[in-house]
């Protein structure tokens, strides 16, 4: 990104809840006007953050900056930062109009300026005639505009959004994704957004941080997260994966990875990447869709692929693509995703295939401890 | 198949008799005469109600309805911080501090009201403690006068005004409150605006609940105002007690529920307003 500039830096931050851990030493920075995605599972944290940020938590170490100077102990009616809740939590006794103006009127602005800006961003978030209607009367994706017109028409420094979407029906909510985007480039206002949706976070955010027990795993564009995992938790988090766990070798200056028997290629400057060694536990994430089929006898050996022979075992139509489930004779399972007439099905369940991928297509990641993920959970289920 | 409708029978039945039927009997007297000695006699006419504007009910009744909003104010000045600060307690408290609240109704509010008198008088614990403190040279009685009857149907009354209000504040969402925090309204601003606006029907419904039986009331002020101090309900309770005028006592009684039903349909209205929500 051009003219990254630090706006707001969490230095060291830790929240307990009792016995949980919320935020486990937190360190993350987010740029002006960035659109930043806390993506992580349930209960890991993210909407607890998100109300450090806001104000309505205190950590109980670490400290939160913005624009360099300390936010941790300024109250939240004091700080430039507004949020949308995951409730909408619109003030039910008040018109729309009145929901939007409310944060401007507790700035003692003239009557005709509020007037100007409740009325733009009702048409912002355009809905310019619903302003005499009260919440309860609004459909959910009507409320949600209004919510965020509410924070946005303070034109804070940072907007935080609690899993703005998740109310909403599918259709909308993918509407939505887009309309946010829209909205945020046109304001120009720093977005942090919580989802525990990663298709939402790849697909909205300028940068996406990956959470996990309250502790932070990645921090990096959609694509970095997506292409170079730092560890198999993220690998596995953000969309498919193929896992292969094993032992590092180096034979003959190039780089293998040992499971029970068998060796498979990977990538030297994957090995590299990570600083990993001779010896070292790591394993092999290929995506679905960087995987290749083909008959039993079409592949020759070669150094740049690794190739299994395997036995499908579930074939699923996806109208643009066909997702196999194959499985070798030593019980490995592999999903492999192909894209549109390629795969136009010559093969049937119960067919000897062979699949493999080529080396550089086989992201490593390092490990610590190692738990047969071969096959990783799920992936079955995630055919249907 | 037995009709839903006849479940209700028990209860209908019980209330005709015990509800219905004195009323209709007490609003037909209204209307009559009585005799010299007592009687009532059949001859109807609005006598009684035009009465009741006679100077010395009206002072009685406009000084009840001043100890009724006294009572009223004070229970929720007393009551809202109350009802606030039981439903900011963490859950396993609430419910010992809600105990807490309606344990007096365990003993009758009469007995209660005698401990009082225990508590105001010359010789009581009030009196005695101030000498103590040097803060008065001789003995005083609080009791007999309108403080006395105040401070005897606030205790009575206030749990009436911290239970709804505690349920409706219990309602609120906190995410309101920070909601309001968030867009830059401080405490103080965001319980104006938003706390108590949202908890108008609580506050409405514990002020009925004080106000009504406050007014009508009338042990609290035969015991702590010592007949000096007259309420309407001292003066109904004269009528069919002592001056043995059933009738005229039926119309101050009938005077008292239109007031009341006054009330109901303000409470009713604030309800229908902030419906909406
Ligand atoms: N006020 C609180 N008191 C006690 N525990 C809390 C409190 N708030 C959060 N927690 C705990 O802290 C952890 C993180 O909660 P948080 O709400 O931040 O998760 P989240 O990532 O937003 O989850 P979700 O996706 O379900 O909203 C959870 O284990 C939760 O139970
Ligand atoms: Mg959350």
């Amino acid at each position: 990104m051009n003219g990254w500039r630090e706006l707001i830096r969490i230095e060291n931050v830790t929240k307990r809840f009792g016995s949980t851990v919320a935020a486990d030493h937190i360190t993350l920075s987010i740029g002006e006007g960035e659109f930043f995605a806390l993506l992580g599972p349930s209960g890991c944290g993210k909407t607890t953050l998100l109300r450090m940020l806001a104000g309505f938590e205190t950590p109980d170490s670490g400290c939160i900056f913005l624009d360099g100077k300390d936010l941790t102990a300024v109250r939240p009616w004091k700080r430039p930062v507004n949020m949308m809740f995951q409730s909408y939590a619109l003030f039910p006794h008040m018109n729309v109009y009145d929901n939007i103006a409310y944060g401007l009127r507790q700035e003692g602005l003239p009557a005709a300026e509020i007037d100007r800006r409740v009325r733009n961003a009702l048409e912002l978030i355009g809905l310019p005639d619903l302003a005499k209607r009260k919440p309860g009367s609004l459909s959910g994706g009507q409320k949600q505009r209004v919510a965020l017109a509410r924070a946005i028409v303070k034109q804070p420094r940072v907007l935080l959004l609690d899993e703005p979407l998740a109310a909403l029906d599918r259709k909308l909510r993918v509407e939505m994704r887009l309309e946010l985007k829209r909205l945020q480039s046109e304001v120009g206002i720093a977005f942090v957004f919580v989802t525990h949706d990663q298709e939402e976070a790849l697909t909205m955010a300028d940068r996406a941080a990956v959470m996990k027990d309250g502790r932070i795993m990645q921090v990096g564009t959609p694509e970095e997260l997506y292409t170079r995992p730092a560890n198999l938790y993220v690998a596995q988090f953000i969309g498919e994966a193929n896992v292969i766990g094993g032992r590092l070798e180096c034979i003959e200056s190039e780089w293998l990875l040992r499971q029970d028997t068998h060796l498979f290629r990977v990538s030297g400057a994957e090995v590299r990447r990570h600083g990993l060694m001779q010896g070292s536990l790591a394993a092999i994430v290929v995506r679905p869709e960087r995987m290749f089929i083909a008959s039993a006898s079409s592949v020759a050996e070669r150094k740049d692929y690794n190739g299994l022979s395997a036995r499908v075992i579930e074939i699923a139509y996806l109208g643009s693509a066909y997702n196999f489930v194959v499985q070798t004779d030593e019980g490995r399972r592999f999903f492999v995703q192909v894209q549109g007439a390629e795969g136009s099905p010559s093969y049937r369940v119960g067919d000897v295939v062979m699949v493999g991928w080529g080396v550089e297509q086989g992201i490593l990641v390092p490990m610590d401890e190692f738990g047969n993920t071969n096959p990783p959970e799920g992936i079955a289920n995630k055919l249907r | 198949m037995v009709s839903p409708i006849l479940l209700l029978g028990p209860a209908l039945t019980w209330l005709v008799i015990f509800l219905v039927f004195p009323l209709a009997l007490i609003f037909v007297y209204s209307f009559l005469q009585r005799s010299p000695f007592g009687q009532i006699v059949f001859q109807p006419s609005l006598d009684n109600y035009l009465r009741l504007f006679n100077p010395t009910v009206l002072r009685v009744f406009l000084n009840s309805l001043r100890i009724a909003f006294i009572v009223t104010l004070l229970a929720l000045l007393l009551g809202y911080p109350t009802a606030y600060f039981i439903s900011s307690q963490p859950s396993r408290w609430k419910n010992t501090l809600l105990v807490l609240v309606i344990l007096p109704f365990w003993t009758s509010y009469l007995i209660r009201t005698y401990a009082w008198i225990v508590l105001l008088n010359r010789e009581g614990v009030l009196s005695r403690f101030l000498l103590g403190l040097g803060l008065i040279r001789e003995p005083i009685s609080f009791l007999y006068n309108d403080t006395a009857i105040v401070i005897g149907l606030l205790y009575g009354y206030l749990p009436f005004m911290v239970l709804p209000l505690y349920s409706s504040i219990e309602r609120l969402s906190p995410e309101l409150r920070e909601a309001s925090f968030d867009l830059g309204a401080p405490p103080l601003r965001t319980f104006w605006h938003i706390t108590l606006p949202l908890t108008l029907r609580g506050i409405v419904t514990g002020a009925i609940f004080v106000f009504v039986p406050s007014l009508g009331n009338f042990f609290v002020p035969e015991l702590l105002g010592g007949g000096q101090r007259f309420m309407i309900g001292n003066m109904i309770n004269n009528q069919f007690l002592q001056a043995r005028n059933w009738p005229y006592g039926s119309a101050m009684a009938f005077g008292v529920m239109a007031i009341v039903l006054a009330l109901l349909f303000f409470q009713a209205w604030v309800t229908r307003r902030t419906e909406q929500v």
